[in-house]
């Protein structure tokens, strides 16, 4: 039998062992420590490619100026214009904000700049 | 077993970035007894590269396993969730990592002849030569010679290792070329991994110390 043989035949022992062992065989201690401290770093590798599929979070746009003709006006005098401006425009203006007590005034100026830009 | 060299996902060239489905597939098959059955599976492993020559110990084996995850969160070694489980695709690594290493060690060991000795070419040559034709040169004849001995009344068991000498080694592939039937082929699986254990354990070490 070649050498070739013997390398082919040692080979095929050890790989059926090898798989005969991962079935069916018992763990040591030192397999126990291994496989919990793998797994550690597994599962922070798994959390960090995780991480990497989510987009960069996107830049901040910084919202324009208030215009001088806005920042004049009081909360009062905001809630009709938006009130007026509601009633002008009909069903093309729609807004998520039932309840306007929530919204600051400068909100309420920024609500009306967006509603309509050119008033 | 065999393990692919190269990147699934993405294109050539630039990092490997797995998907949210290869990740959530290999979270769903990692666990430590996987990584403890992995583990077992490499001891065995490294058994053989210690029969080529190379000193084999603990922290060897935990770098099998270890570049095997490593390699294949690189995408170096590609893994295909819808091919090959976890475990099958990091031993088929830690398969082809040590069938390399255990090679590479006999080759260097037949390199490793005190040449300083030799003054003239003609005993170089001779060296070389007695090294080559000598069947006990090597850990791997010993142990074989030995297998052989202990299996020379089990002729399915002798069979089977012919075979593995002509690297049919499948079970498909052997039953198709003997003819037996599943049972058969187990039983002969079995017989022979009892045998390997029934090897003197001073066989083995003598094998190993004399590299």
């Amino acid at each position: 039998m070649t050498k070739d043989k013997n390398v082919e035949i040692l080979d095929a022992i050890h790989q059926e062992a090898a798989l005969e062992a991962a079935a069916e065989g018992k763990s040591t201690p030192e397999d126990r420590e291994f496989a919990r401290g793998v797994s550690k770093r597994v599962q922070a590798r798994l959390a960090e490619l995780r991480r990497n599929l989510v987009p960069a979070v996107a830049p901040v746009a910084k919202a324009a100026p208030i215009r001088p003709s806005l920042l004049a006006l009081g909360r009062d005098a905001l809630l009709a214009k938006l009130d007026e401006l509601t009633r002008r425009l009909g069903s093309s203006v729609q807004y998520a904000h039932r309840n306007l007590e929530g919204l600051s005034d400068d909100d309420l100026r920024r609500l009306i700049d967006t509603l309509d830009p050119t008033d | 077993m065999t393990v692919t060299f190269g990147q699934t996902e993405g294109s050539g060239g630039s990092p490997f970035v797995p998907s949210e489905e290869w990740i959530e597939a290999f979270e769903a098959q990692a666990n430590e007894a996987l990584y403890e059955r992995v583990r077992r599976y490499a001891r065995v492993r490294s058994r053989l590269v210690a029969y080529g020559g190379r000193v084999v110990d603990d922290l060897y084996i935990d770098e099998l396993v270890q570049d095997a995850i490593d390699d294949t969160f690189a995408g170096v070694l590609a893994w295909d969730p819808a091919r090959v489980t976890l475990d099958r695709h990091l031993m088929g690594a830690i398969h082809s990592r040590t069938r390399h290493d255990y090679v590479h060690a006999l080759n260097f060991r037949k390199e490793r002849i005190d040449l300083g000795k030799r003054s003239t070419l003609a005993e170089v040559e001779t060296a070389l030569e007695r090294t080559r034709g000598d069947p006990e040169a090597g850990a791997t004849e010993r142990v074989l010679a030995e297998l052989r001995g202990l299996a020379v009344k089990d002729p399915d068991v002798i069979e089977m290792l012919r075979l593995f000498g002509e690297q049919v080694i499948k079970k498909d592939e052997i039953v198709r070329e003997t003819g037996w039937n599943t049972k058969r082929y187990q039983a002969t699986r079995k017989r022979m991994l009892r045998l390997v254990e029934r090897i003197p354990s001073e066989v083995r070490a003598s094998a190993l110390a004399r590299q």
